[in-house]
């Protein structure tokens, strides 16, 4: 028997309005809701609300046999409880069948594990918490932002006591392996890793619809067909993909909706198949492989690595200058005012550096699809101009420590402005 | 003969120009006039609105003429003594030939407009010369793209041609100068009876690169519409204004241009860098687009500035006014500026100034600290000390602004006008 994990994972970030220098001290509206209200609501309609039924159909359809897992960001849960709540009503119809495991990731989609490890863990607890709260039980599963994984992040997700932990099939990290296998990771105890059959996965995601592809239409019983070929000994297939792939990436007159329903039953009829959640396959099975991962590896792009968020200089400048305000943001908090450490939280969403990248060929296209701005350089002079006032806004409380140093990315900020300034500035009154 | 009657080939008016070409055409039309000259000015503009950028919503439109290519059209200024003839066209100031060759591509304009830029210049120059009568004393324009077309006109007409040099190709393009355009400058300059410089900079280097005659080259610095900025000013909320000054505390030094080869960016990111070593807190703005904003911001980036650096993109006339106005410190890094006006206004508004050396503007100012548009190191130690010094600010200021104004377009009119004067007579 091989296990079938079909993972969605459901997000949308909070898009930063148009902020231009002149802004910066004034205005203090950072996020775009207009934008952010009326495309939570156009996914919601297309992909969110028809994609929720479809799967109570299934699950009503084939009972106990059928099982999908599912990541849902907080910041597509806020937007869909200011939004769109009827969308969010039925996601929690979905929770309440018993059939859906939600999967816990960073709760605010960032790249925290790699700036600040005591964010990355504020974040994980945070979304761990929220969605027991949404979905009444807790996750035991989990999924680092962009599918991004490494040996620290595989150190985490077992010391927080995760029975699965999701990644990418990556041809560079599997090796001789294969991806079907379900792995133990190097220096951790309990954890087993679920990686991403990308073949599978992008046969749907990416290539459904490409009337170029040599498989195009792809029918269910023909994919069926592929399931069939992956070896016999294979312990878990790992179906992982962007929720929106229905009614969005892919549009409804593709016949994505159609294929999706009449999948399980086509993988299921062999017998060979069943679907399990990533955590019902950790309980299952033993962990045949260890997997050592010393550099990060995502499921973006053809890298399958860091390069689409933190790959030119000015993403690693906006990286690198947004966790630089942390402990002012962290200090700000500590001192009564939580407010900037959400506003900062929302700014940590891979998605804004991500819209940063200068990539060409068709990864560069895909960045360009998902982003709100005309250029990377927009992006980074948007981004850069909201932090800057988030910058001053914080001083007052950030004036004793004096973060104001670029390029620190964790906790180690410098303790002191350089003696030699006689010029006035915000923290120039020194006491 | 009581009038004269010049037939200008220039450029569009404020506010939509993309540098200092459109706001010295405006500003020479304006003096003229007060002078008494009656000028019928020819700007080049996109003939259809659904191509986009070029339109002109200065111009109040009354079509007439025979020829749906020829507008003439009421052009928004002060008296009624002049006109503007719009001409199909798509050019525009400052265009290059590899962003033409982008724009034909994008909009797949050919077969209406010339198949590269040296076509659409060509074009232009028979449309200009087809659509054109009347009497005139002269034929002056300005810049290589209008060349062409003033031969052929002052040509038809019988006229006398005075060209005005705004920059040349060595300018704007350094080692790398476009040969072709060298070549149509060098045509306009061998057919023109006189050639105005808008700085002494600019005669040497027409006389350096260009073979041209010295008793031809006359030269008129540019000036700066005195009461340019109190127009928009009244514009803007009194609530607005009075923030402005203090929504930054940090003191800003303000580079306002276009982000091209010509202008020096990667000069000013580097004093910037090195400055901000010793003065962390400074902030330091780099206003305006060009093709190289992109490279500018990702080596702003690289420099570890991203936290000192604000990049602003192209800016409108209120935005201009607002960066003055918390500017604490205007430099300009041009690599060769035949004239600059930008500094001017700066002063204007009561912001110092540091200039490049490669600067005609700088002929003009004597309260002005000029360096050398290479020495970033020295160009770091001036914006320091002038930031550190609320009396050298002062001073600065005030004296430079003394400078600027007794540079009016009135008086330098006058000696346009002389020119006319030498070439009619």
């Amino acid at each position: 028997m091989t296990s079938i994990v079909l993972y969605f994972h459901v997000h949308q970030p909070f898009r930063l309005r148009r902020y231009s220098f002149f802004d910066i001290g004034r205005e203090d509206e950072y996020f775009d809701d207009a934008a952010n209200a009326w495309i939570v609501r156009r996914v919601a309609e297309r992909c969110y609300l028809p994609m929720n039924d479809l799967l109570l159909r299934l699950i009503q359809r084939h009972g106990a046999q059928f099982r999908c897992a599912m990541s849902v960001t907080s910041t597509v849960l806020e937007q869909m409880e200011r939004w769109a709540p009827d969308a969010l009503a039925s996601f929690k119809r979905l929770a309440e069948t018993g059939a859906v495991e939600f999967v816990s990731e960073t709760s605010h989609h960032s790249l925290a594990f790699l700036a600040n490890g005591r964010e990355f863990r504020a974040q994980v607890r945070a979304q761990t918490e929220r969605l027991e709260r949404v979905f009444g039980k807790r996750p035991r599963s989990f999924r680092n932002t962009e599918l991004v994984i490494d040996d620290r992040v595989t150190r985490v997700a077992d010391e927080l006591g995760f029975a699965a932990l999701l990644g990418e099939g990556a041809d560079h990290l599997v090796g001789w392996r294969s991806p079907t296998s379900v792995f133990a990771a190097a220096g951790t105890e309990k954890l087993k890793v679920l990686l991403r059959s990308y073949e599978l996965s992008d046969d749907i995601a990416f290539r459904f619809s490409n009337r170029g592809w040599s498989e195009w239409p792809l029918s269910a019983e023909k994919f069926a067909r592929f399931l069939e070929k992956v070896p016999e000994d294979a312990q878990q297939i790992g179906l992982f993909m962007d929720y929106e792939t229905a009614g969005e990436h892919q549009w409804e007159e593709t016949g994505i909706f159609d294929f999706l329903e009449a999948m399980p039953g086509a993988a299921m009829a062999s017998g060979r198949f069943a679907f399990h959640t990533p955590s019902e396959v950790a309980d299952r099975e033993a962990a045949t492989e260890t997997l050592e991962i010393p550099h990060p590896v995502s499921w973006a792009d053809a890298e399958r690595d860091l390069s689409a968020w933190l790959g030119n200089s000015m993403q690693r400048a906006a990286h690198e200058a947004l966790y630089g305000l942390y402990d002012a943001v962290r200090a700000a908090a500590d001192a009564g005012r939580p407010e900037f450490l959400e506003r900062w939280r929302k700014l940590s969403t891979s998605d804004h550096v991500y819209y940063m990248a200068t990539k060409g060929s068709s990864d560069g296209e895909v960045h360009a699809h998902f982003s709100p701005y005309d250029s990377p350089h927009e992006a980074y002079i948007n981004f850069m101009n909201v932090v800057d006032d988030l910058a001053r806004r914080l001083a007052p409380t950030k004036r004793a420590r004096s973060p104001d140093v670029p390029g620190s990315t964790s906790a180690t900020v410098a303790t002191d402005t350089p003696s030699t300034s006689k010029i006035q500035s915000p923290e120039g009154e020194e006491s | 003969m009581s009038t004269t009657n010049v037939l200008m080939l220039g450029w569009e008016f404020p506010p939509h120009i993309s540098g200092g070409l459109g706001t010295a055409c405006a500003g020479l039309v304006g003096g003229l006039s007060e002078n008494g000259v009656d000028i019928t000015f020819v700007i080049p503009r996109l003939g259809d609105e659904t191509a986009g950028d070029a339109d002109t919503a200065t111009a109040s439109e009354s079509a007439v003429g025979q020829n749906e290519r020829v507008h003439l059209v009421d052009c928004g200024l002060t008296d009624d003594e002049h006109e503007a003839v719009h001409i199909d066209s798509a050019l525009m100031p400052y265009l290059s030939e590899i962003e033409y060759a982008r724009w034909m591509e994008r909009t797949g304009r050919s077969g209406v407009y010339g198949d590269d830029l040296f076509a659409e210049v060509e074009r232009y120059a028979a449309a200009v010369e087809k659509n054109t009568q009347g009497t005139y004393h002269v034929v002056h324009a300005h810049d290589w793209m209008t060349f062409p077309a003033a031969i052929a006109v002052s040509q038809k007409l019988g006229v006398p041609l005075v060209l005005h040099v705004h920059s040349c190709e060595y300018d704007r393009a350094g080692s790398a100068a476009n040969e072709r355009i060298v070549e149509v400058e060098q045509r306009g300059l061998d057919a023109a009876d006189r050639v105005i410089c808008v700085s002494r900079y600019t005669a040497q280097r027409l006389r350096d690169r260009y073979p041209v005659k010295a008793d031809k080259l006359r030269i008129v610095h540019n000036a700066v519409a005195q009461n340019d900025a109190r127009a928009v000013e009244a514009d803007e909320p009194a609530a607005e204004a009075a923030s402005a000054g203090t929504r930054i505390d940090e003191p800003i030094v303000l580079y306002l241009g276009r982000v091209t080869f010509q202008k020096g960016p990667e000069y000013f990111l580097e004093a910037a860098a090195r400055v901000i070593r010793d003065e962390p807190h400074v902030k330091f703005v780099m206003a305006g687009g060009g093709d190289l904003l992109p490279a500018m911001i990702e080596r702003a980036a690289e420099l570890g500035l991203a936290r000192h650096v604000h990049f602003t993109g192209f800016l409108r006339g209120p935005e201009v006014d607002r960066i003055y106005d918390e500017a604490s410190l205007y430099v300009m890094t041009s690599v060769s500026e035949p004239f600059g006006i930008a500094p001017l206004e700066a002063l204007a508004r009561d912001v110092p100034v540091i200039l490049s050396k490669q600067t005609g503007v700088s002929e003009v100012l004597s309260n002005v600290i000029t360096v050398d548009f290479w020495d970033t190191e020295s160009l770091a130690a001036r914006i320091v000390e002038v930031l550190r010094s609320d009396e050298l600010r002062t001073r600065l200021a005030s004296d430079g602004r003394a400078d600027a104004a007794r540079l009016t377009w009135q008086r330098q009119a006058e000696l346009v006008s002389d020119v006319y004067e030498e070439v009619i007579a």
